[in-house]
């Protein structure tokens, strides 16, 4: 389930509204340390799609595999899973997650408690934090690449690596409005969780 | 100070793997401290990346080619703008302990690149190192700057990024020295690639 920040973090899952996300099966393979006890579709190949069409401003919370193939500007928390940037995706965010792949256009600082992988087609500026970082040839990349696994420490706290899904409480936190607009479009359905302040058009 | 070894057995701009002592000197030195910090000039790669990985390192990506055609404004080739530097060079949580270079002092006036290297060694801790690649042997060089990744456990893979070539500025060794203030010169080799590889120290 995907939650969408607006005006404060958002607390706990219980707050969000019950509504369905849909899954959608990717080919491409995730990074395999984001798979076991995790709770989502990890590892099964499924993953939340936020197609091509969709725009969302705020903060981006989810307890599953997420491929952002829209843009979203905020910050994405999925600490416990993989997130997969698309390479349609456009994301000005601050990123965290327990392995993030990169494959279209990112803006901000990522954390991945297991794994970072920029793949060729990908353009990233911003810096990356984690313990292991794969980066393909061609891929652009300026920022920093921070591989010391203390520096996680202070974000994921004992979960980093773990592929645990306790909660932790959440670190970024940004305030301002959050808006999804758009419709699911593209390859793959996309519907999103929202509270009753967001707003989506489309 | 002479480049220790003889001239150089490949064309200019061919792509060539050579033995680099002082490139190996630098990973060597890398190795031996903990959480280091590199601050790469050039652009990113995967085989660099995968020999800092273990070192738990944080790796500084400047891309400074990248970095100057991303840049609205030229610089001022006299003295670029603070705002430039501290666009490029944004601060870091600790300083660094080695700076590449490549093959970027072809490419820059030396007052430019002495100018930006200053700036750098602000970045750095004391005896720090700055290892740069200098054509010396061959009066033509790649249009742009190459492409250098390091192979085995001795030597830098050099690939050009150009087919065209122009008049290569040939800086001596005491031009560079002179240039870059605040540091001074620990040591150079010339290269089979001929390419002059050097090895400054920060004060």
């Amino acid at each position: 389930m995907f939650e969408f920040g607006k005006g404060k973090r958002p607390t706990e899952d219980q707050d969000m509204p019950q509504r369905e996300t849909t899954a959608a099966t990717r080919g491409e393979t995730q990074p395999a340390a984001a798979a076991p006890a995790r709770p989502a579709a990890s590892g099964s190949g499924h993953a939340a799609v936020i197609g091509p069409s969709i725009r969302i401003e705020g903060d981006l919370k989810g307890e599953e595999d997420l491929v952002i193939e829209g843009e979203v500007h905020g910050t994405v928390n999925l600490r416990s899973n993989a997130l997969t940037i698309g390479g349609k995706g456009q994301v000005k965010a601050d990123v965290y997650a327990h392995t993030i792949r990169v494959e279209g256009t990112m803006e901000g600082d990522l954390y991945a408690a297991e794994r970072a992988v920029i793949t060729k087609s990908a353009d990233v500026r911003g810096n990356i934090t984690s313990p292991r970082v794969s980066l393909e040839d061609g891929a652009r990349f300026r920022g920093s690449i921070e591989m010391d696994p203390e520096s996680l420490q202070p974000v994921f706290g004992s979960q980093r690596g773990s592929g645990s899904s306790e909660k932790q409480a959440p670190a970024p936190v940004r305030t301002g409005g959050a808006s999804a607009s758009g419709g699911a479009g593209g390859a793959g359905s996309a519907s999103a969780t929202g509270t009753g302040k967001d707003t989506a058009t489309g | 100070m002479r480049p220790a070894t003889t001239g150089p057995d490949t064309e200019a701009g061919a792509p060539a793997t050579v033995r680099s002592p002082l490139f190996m000197r630098v990973l060597g030195m890398l190795e031996s401290r903990e959480r280091p910090v590199v601050i790469d000039l050039g652009s990113a790669t995967p085989e660099l990346l995968a020999r800092l990985g273990p070192m738990h390192a944080r790796l500084e990506v400047i891309d400074l080619p990248r970095a100057l055609e991303a840049w609205q404004e030229p610089p001022d080739a006299e003295q670029p703008g603070q705002h430039f530097i501290d666009w490029l060079l944004p601060p870091g949580p600790r300083p660094a302990d080695a700076v590449l270079a490549w093959d970027l002092p072809n490419y820059m006036p030396l007052p430019v690149f002495g100018r930006l290297m200053r700036e750098v060694a602000r970045r750095c801790r004391r005896g720090a190192l700055l290892h740069m690649l200098a054509t010396y042997a061959h009066s033509r060089m790649p249009a742009r700057p190459g492409r250098y990744v390091p192979e085995g456990y001795d030597a830098l893979h050099c690939a050009p990024a150009d087919a065209a070539l122009i008049d290569a500025p040939r800086h001596s060794s005491e031009a560079l020295d002179a240039a870059l203030q605040g540091m001074h010169m620990e040591r150079a080799v010339l290269l089979r690639s001929g390419l002059q590889e050097m090895l400054f120290e920060v004060e």
